[in-house]
């Protein structure tokens, strides 16, 4: 009756060890997916660029003064 | 007794796969996640860094393009005061056009806006026509120079019975400071 008895913790106590291995694993491949393996610095380097040149008001402006 | 033995199977399965789980299973799904997610981020990255090359090399282009007309713009707006230029350019058009400017004074824009203003208040006295062309003159470049107000008052020359005319305008040139990101 004893040894069924501590049979029955060693039991429980590998199945908590096992959801917490699981937990750990699970733990991880989130901090995996949720936070970015690129440096802050690239990612400053590639923010888009736009072209904001007004050709027709300098065309305007050449046009007038020459 | 055979119930025990059945416990203990199960008991010692679940502590391999707890033991795998953490010290094989673990190290090698997080290395593998975590190289497919690089390989992805850095490949995106790629893509924007090409494209921003792409866009550079436009911008390039264009530039080069409108180099003569950004000058000019810079010659009408430049990007300081370059009070000395415009005064010596003031001075130019006056003996060009025999106007005797008797003082000028300047003062610059002490507000926090984008493109700033160069304030010149100038005295002169000339014949009515030399006034009229040296404020054509002066009103039309190179650089942008907005006149706000002029004040004309004729007075007669004893020696030579001539009349002049006597001038306080105030005008106003431009300038734009750049900002650090430009």
């Amino acid at each position: 009756m004893k040894m069924t008895k501590i049979s029955a913790d060693i039991r429980n106590l590998s199945i908590l060890t096992l959801i917490t291995v699981a937990v750990w694993i699970g733990y991880e491949i989130y901090g995996i997916y949720h936070n970015p393996s690129i440096p802050e610095d690239y990612q400053k380097l590639v923010q888009p660029i736009e072209i904001k040149l007004d050709t027709e008001f300098l065309r305007s402006l050449t046009m007038k003064n020459s | 007794m055979k119930k025990d033995y059945d416990y203990l199977n199960i008991t010692l399965s679940i502590i391999t796969i707890s033991i795998l789980g953490a010290f094989a299973l673990r190290p090698t799904l997080v290395t593998a996640l975590k190289m497919r997610k690089d390989i992805n981020e850095y490949e995106e990255l790629r893509n924007k860094m090409r494209n921003k090359l792409l866009k550079l090399g436009e911008i390039q282009t264009l530039l080069d393009k409108s180099k003569s007309d950004l000058l000019l713009l810079n010659e009408l707006i430049p990007d300081y005061p370059n009070e000395e230029k415009l005064l010596k350019t003031i001075n130019d058009k006056a003996l060009l056009n025999n106007v005797n400017v008797t003082s000028v004074d300047y003062e610059f824009d002490k507000t926090d806006t984008n493109p700033k203003s160069l304030t010149v208040h100038m005295s002169a006295n000339s014949g009515y026509k030399s006034i009229i062309k040296f404020i054509k003159e002066i009103s039309s470049g190179p650089r942008i120079f907005e006149i706000t107000n002029i004040e004309l008052t004729e007075e007669k020359d004893t020696k030579t019975n001539n009349y002049i005319i006597n001038m306080e305008l105030t005008g106003k040139a431009y300038y734009s400071l750049k900002n650090e990101d430009d």
